[in-house]
């Protein structure tokens, strides 16, 4: 029966069920039927691992159909800001979604994917978004030279983070980067060429051939608010990285990140150099955070210290942590989750960070390796 | 072939704090032979191998290997020059495949870097894919059963099974010399048995190969060694074929104690 017209009806039906569920939920601001899509999103998780059956169809389905599920996946994300047009609001929060996921995927080079603990994805970011404001306002540098410049700045930042850290191991690699993370956040708040705690303002949109990415588009006959643009950038960027991260995971370099995560001593013994391993996960992460750091400087015009504390590499580690470490797609849920959740439950905003807790908590508990946890390899 | 030993230790030692683990051992291992080294427990063994494999650093002493002094390497850098090892624990890559743990014994036949995986990805796809076919060849020689689910986690797996994997992880980088840590630890006779097929099996296939066997079980020993190592408080005491090593009176007093000291 799946193998057929009747199987390909179903897999699309399901789908669209699930895009129906996201838009329900980021239209709705009653408390109540949040509340109510959450936990029946739970519920469901929780019966798809009790009845493996169930669960195998669903993915055997999935596979079988893969590239038209995808393609329909991508349809229904390019058609958000068509969907939303009138809430530039729930768009601008769509494009931090992505901008989590890109953070949350390369974390996952290090959290998923090696056992590196890294608490300082703020630093990262913080750095690539600092390079961007300076050369933006300094000199006035195109947005498109700035982006990698940005990423290869934070790159750099990572390789440097990564040497001293790489005498440490686990709870104390850990602490190494916290320490980092807040050293940043304090010399960004004292130092006069960073602006201090004022942080730098005025950084102008990107322009693609003379159309600035502040103005809205129309296109047919919508009128697309500016917040789509980033949106799109930030998704063209997340496709990259999202191609990057599954190459890597399917290479000698994605085995041996998991080879030093489950025996270093092992790993060395097949001929892997684990420190340099290491620090490549620092810094191929760190990359991607100075891309997302650029792109959020260059789409807020104004930015500070504030927005590069602690609580933000936290909350991306809990982004990995309930997505599933080692797999690139739960990464990803688990990123637009838990940036969604929050923005939710504004109405306890002071609660935030208890409810945060209790959902680590719960996934630790319930499903440690995340919701979508890493798959094994195939080769063929 | 070169008459010349593969391995070479001189004056080998490592000191914890003022304990001597290996003290002053001279060895020669000599190339496409098998051999043993027995010893009571804490005598200095697994230590040795960790100090030929890079594990540890030795206090004092040189390694040679392959005519290469290789004192002071690291792990990752001895491996590449041709040396395997086996654990007496098995350390197996737990949360990843069969296919994966032999596919990363093969880790330095892989030249594809990040830039190859960023831009030719293609590469570094028909790379993998020899490694995989090749991987599944060394599983299927040791093990039908085990190549025909090699999607299994070794978490997984038997002790038995576990052992076999290890060891076709260890020959999938084609070493030259292969260090085994007992690896009869926990297996019932049938295991021991199947395991000492093996060992032949690896014999008969990579026919240069040498090999140094840490073993308690003597009757592994017995069939398998060509020439027997005995360490004792970090000491060679003896050394010599297996038939003169079990006659000889220092040895016996290792491992039985002497009747006087008994107290």
């Amino acid at each position: 029966m799946k193998k057929g017209p009747a199987g390909l009806l179903l897999l699309l039906f399901l789908e669209s069920l699930f895009f129906a569920l996201v838009l329900v939920f980021l239209v709705v601001e009653e408390i109540i039927p949040i509340l109510a899509v959450i936990l029946g999103t739970v519920v469901l998780s929780f019966v798809l691992v009790k009845y493996e059956r169930l669960n195998a169809f669903l993915q055997d389905l999935f596979s079988h159909y893969r590239k038209t599920a995808v393609a329909w996946g991508l349809i229904f994300v390019l058609a958000l800001p068509f969907i939303l047009h009138d809430s530039p609001y729930l768009i601008h929060l769509l494009f931090l979604s992505g901008l989590f996921a890109v953070l949350a995927i390369g974390l996952d080079f290090q959290v998923g994917s090696t056992h590196l603990v890294n608490f300082a994805t703020a630093a990262d970011y913080g750095v690539g978004a600092y390079t961007a404001a300076l050369l933006a306002v300094n000199f006035g540098w195109s947005f498109w030279i700035i982006l990698p410049l940005s990423g290869l700045a934070a790159a750099l930042f990572g390789f440097l983070l990564g040497l001293p850290t790489m005498k440490t191991k686990t709870y104390y690699l850990s602490l190494v980067t916290i320490a980092v993370g807040l050293i940043i956040y304090l010399l960004l708040n004292n130092l006069s060429w960073t602006g201090g705690s004022d942080g730098i303002a005025g950084i102008p949109y990107p322009t693609i051939g003379g159309f600035s990415l502040g103005n809205s588009v129309r296109l047919f006959g919508m009128e697309l608010p500016f917040q789509a643009n980033f949106y799109y950038l930030v998704l063209g960027i997340l496709f990259l990285e999202f191609v990057v991260a599954r190459r890597l995971y399917q290479s000698k370099i994605g085995l041996a990140w998991n080879a030093i995560r489950d025996d270093e001593i092992a790993a060395a013994c097949q001929g892997i150099d684990v420190t340099g391993s290491k620090i490549m996960a620092f810094y191929t992460n760190a990359f991607f955070d100075g891309l997302a750091g650029a792109i959020y400087a260059f789409n807020v015009g104004f930015i500070a210290p504030e927005n590069f504390a602690f609580m933000l590499s936290v909350i991306v580690v809990t982004m990995v942590i309930i997505g599933g470490m080692g797999n690139v797609t739960g990464v990803i849920f688990g990123a637009v989750i838990m940036t969604l959740i929050p923005e939710k439950f504004q109405v306890v905003q002071s609660y935030r960070l208890w409810l945060f807790a209790l959902i680590i908590i719960i996934m630790l508990l319930a499903r440690p390796k995340g919701l979508f946890p890493q798959k094994t390899r195939q080769y063929a | 072939m070169d008459d010349r030993p593969i391995l070479q230790t001189r004056n080998l030692s490592i000191y914890f704090g003022g304990l001597a683990a290996v003290n002053g051992v001279n060895l020669d291992v000599p190339y496409g032979k098998t051999v043993g080294l027995i010893g009571p427990n804490g005598s200095g063994k697994t230590t040795f191998f960790n100090l030929i494999s890079g594990i540890y650093k030795p206090s004092d002493g040189e390694i040679r290997f392959k005519n290469e002094n290789l004192t002071g390497c690291k792990s990752h850098q001895i491996t590449r020059k041709g040396m395997a090892r086996t654990f007496q624990n098995n350390r197996l890559f737990w949360q990843l495949s069969i296919l994966d743990n032999v596919i990363l014994g093969m880790y330095t036949k892989q030249q594809a870097g990040l830039i190859d995986v960023v831009f030719r990805y293609k590469r570094v796809r028909r790379e993998l894919a020899e490694c995989a076919s090749r991987a599944m060849e060394i599983l299927r020689y040791f093990s039908p059963e085990l190549s025909e689910q090699p999607e299994r986690l070794a978490a997984d797996l038997s002790q038995g099974d576990r052992r076999r994997v290890e060891i076709c992880r260890a020959l999938a980088s084609d070493p030259a010399l292969l260090l085994l840590d007992e690896p009869s630890a926990g297996m019932s006779p049938e295991e021991t048995d199947k395991l000492m097929e093996d060992i032949g099996k690896v014999k008969e296939r990579f026919r240069d190969i040498s090999i140094i066997l840490i073993e308690h079980d003597m009757t592994v020993i017995e069939s398998i060694a060509d020439h027997v190592f005995v360490f004792n408080y970090g000491k060679k005491i003896a050394e010599g074929p297996y038939a003169d090593i079990s006659r000889n009176e220092e040895v016996l007093e290792a491992y039985l104690g002497k009747e006087a000291d008994d107290a």
